[in-house]
């Protein structure tokens, strides 16, 4: 029998208390508030769940928007508009994808399983479907799965199989 | 075995809209790259792109691709033959790189609404009269292949009968300006593997499948292209626009997809790679595949669609399955457009200057994103006794 699947760590991070100063990271410089968001509150669920303790390849990310990340692309694309190309911060446009907030965490926290990127439409619910689906069919035993609206907030779960939970001493809050 | 296969198709291209017109434009190697006034924003001396003549007179982004995403979708319905009408296990997965990005600026009346990117998909569906769960993969280049890779799930998990997949992007000035930055378009032309690569010319495009089991649960299938047999899905957790040199995660991408398959190295006949053009993608991709295939990686035809299509974003693995698919059908390989001169670094059994003709059991493509994300899917030929 598959074992169950459930939450075994919760993380939500408003953007009026996101205190960016305190926010320590080597790629800092280069990242919008966006992706240092989604970064936070993924290192608070990695180190709450000791995630640590699963080897990279069997733990996935799944990074999730209704916005995007809209200011750095309308900032991206007010300097096109005023300064051509050549005003383009190469270190600063691969902010305008939503795969880069994905690539700081897996990088970060050496996730190496299955990651994806997804736009929601506000349907935030629907952040678990795809790490369900992995850790089902046996690809991965945990799955960081983080969304994020611009300017509003970010939230985070760190899903798992009830086997890879119980092999870390992890206790299930929630069952899906 | 009762993988998720094909049973229709559309496809909206620069080589035309129709899986023939398609693979015959890769197979005759005739160059597409012109000119192009949709990027001349960004202020480059000369901006060319592989762009889809039929588009042509759209100036709104958002028109453009709901024009080209309606158009793919409706063909591929069309081409199955079956109806949506009554049925509610059905879903609807689109993976698009960019999707509206381009619409934010400024002179399109941009209206401050934050959550109009993540429209796409529903917008999509509803043109098309299409009822059902929908989701929207904005993972930079791999969005469609894992669009095919998530429908298959929701098929193979028995949530869903029928799953319409696919993947689109229309050209992007937005990030043509960001590559031209980072040095990775290559003003002669896309030219893979070869030893005076630069890099990649942009293309655009849309290519949507209706997957379904052949369990009888979607009615019967009048054709079948090919079964979805396998997929892996791997992060390099490496940096935001390179690849792992090592390619350990590639590897274990090309691992997962092949024993998900239930095959063995020796069955691929074919690999359909990522093959962007760019000196340090493509060094990495061959290193991949040989040190994967071993004995075998001598035998594999390998080819790269982004010669003749250009790098169509979020749409490039599904243009990759529809080679794929081009492949078993047709028994035959394409070459790799604008291949001259192999680089060492690349060695492997490109097939360059015109296609060969070989029948095949298994296909791979490779699709790698900016993100770190790997998505690796097998295409197998349906065995007769199936069928």
């Amino acid at each position: 029998m598959r074992s169950k699947i459930g939450i075994t760590g919760m993380e939500h991070l408003s953007w009026r208390d996101f205190d960016e100063k305190s926010f320590e990271h080597q790629s800092a410089r280069t990242m919008d508030k966006f992706t240092r968001s989604m970064i936070a509150v993924a290192g608070k669920l990695y180190k709450d769940t000791h995630a640590a303790e699963i080897p990279p390849h069997r733990l996935g990310v799944t990074v999730a928007t209704s916005t995007g990340p809209y200011e750095s692309i309308r900032n991206t694309q007010t300097i096109l508009s005023e300064k051509g190309y050549i005003g383009i911060n190469p270190s600063l446009f691969p902010n305008i994808m939503l795969s880069t907030s994905l690539s700081h965490v897996a990088a970060t926290l050496n996730c190496r399983g299955p990651s994806i990127a997804l736009y929601l439409d506000g349907d935030r619910h629907r952040i678990t479907r795809y790490g369900i689906m992995q850790i089902s069919a046996g690809r991965c035993d945990g799955m960081l799965a983080l969304y994020a609206d611009d300017g509003k907030e970010c939230f985070g779960l760190f899903l798992e199989s009830e086997t890879s939970a119980e092999k870390r001493g992890q206790k299930i809050k929630l069952y899906i | 075995m009762n993988k998720p296969s094909v049973v229709g198709l559309g496809v909206v291209s620069a080589y035309g809209s129709s899986l023939e017109e398609y693979f015959g434009g890769l197979l005759g190697g005739k160059s597409v790259l012109q000119p192009s006034d949709c990027l001349d924003i960004v202020g480059d001396t000369s901006p060319r792109a592989v762009a889809v003549p039929a588009l042509s007179g759209y100036d709104s982004p958002d028109e453009k691709i709901m024009a080209m995403g309606t158009m793919a979708i409706k063909s591929a319905l069309a081409d199955w033959g079956g109806t949506l009408t009554g049925r509610e296990r059905v879903g609807f997965v689109v993976g698009s790189g960019l999707g509206l990005t381009d619409q934010l600026y400024d002179r399109y009346g941009n209206n401050g609404d934050k959550s109009y990117l993540s429209s796409l998909g529903a917008r999509l569906a509803a043109a098309c009269s299409i009822e059902c769960e929908t989701v929207y993969i904005g993972n930079a280049c791999c969005a469609g292949s894992q669009a095919l890779c998530f429908g298959a799930d929701l098929l193979e998990s028995g949530d869903l009968d029928i799953v319409i997949a696919g993947g689109i992007d229309v050209l992007s000035p937005t990030a043509y300006a960001g590559f031209l930055r980072l040095n990775a378009i290559d003003a002669v032309a896309c030219r893979p593997f070869d030893k005076d690569r630069r890099g990649i010319t942009v293309g655009e495009g849309a290519v949507f499948f209706i997957l379904t089991k052949l369990d009888g649960s979607a009615g019967n299938a009048g054709k079948v292209y090919c079964r979805l047999a396998g997929s892996g899905v791997s992060n390099d957790a490496y940096h935001t626009v390179q690849m792992r040199p090592e390619a350990g995660e590639i590897i274990h991408a090309m691992e997962t997809a092949l024993s998900s398959a239930g095959l063995e190295k020796k069955d691929v006949g074919v690999i359909i790679a990522h093959g962007t053009g760019t000196v340090l993608n493509d060094k990495i991709e061959s290193a991949a595949i040989r040190k994967f295939f071993g004995k075998y990686a001598s035998d594999i035809y390998v080819t790269a669609p982004k010669g003749a299509i250009g790098h169509t974003g979020g749409a490039s693995g599904a243009f990759g399955f529809l080679t794929a698919i081009g492949t078993i059908i047709y028994g035959k390989v394409p070459p790799v457009q604008n291949l001259q001169n192999v680089d060492p670094d690349c060695e492997l059994r490109l097939v360059q200057g015109s296609f060969v003709e070989c029948e095949q059991k298994a296909v791979m493509v490779d699709t790698f994103a900016f993100g770190g994300t790997n998505v690796v899917i097998i295409c197998e030929k349906i065995p007769e006794d199936v069928l």
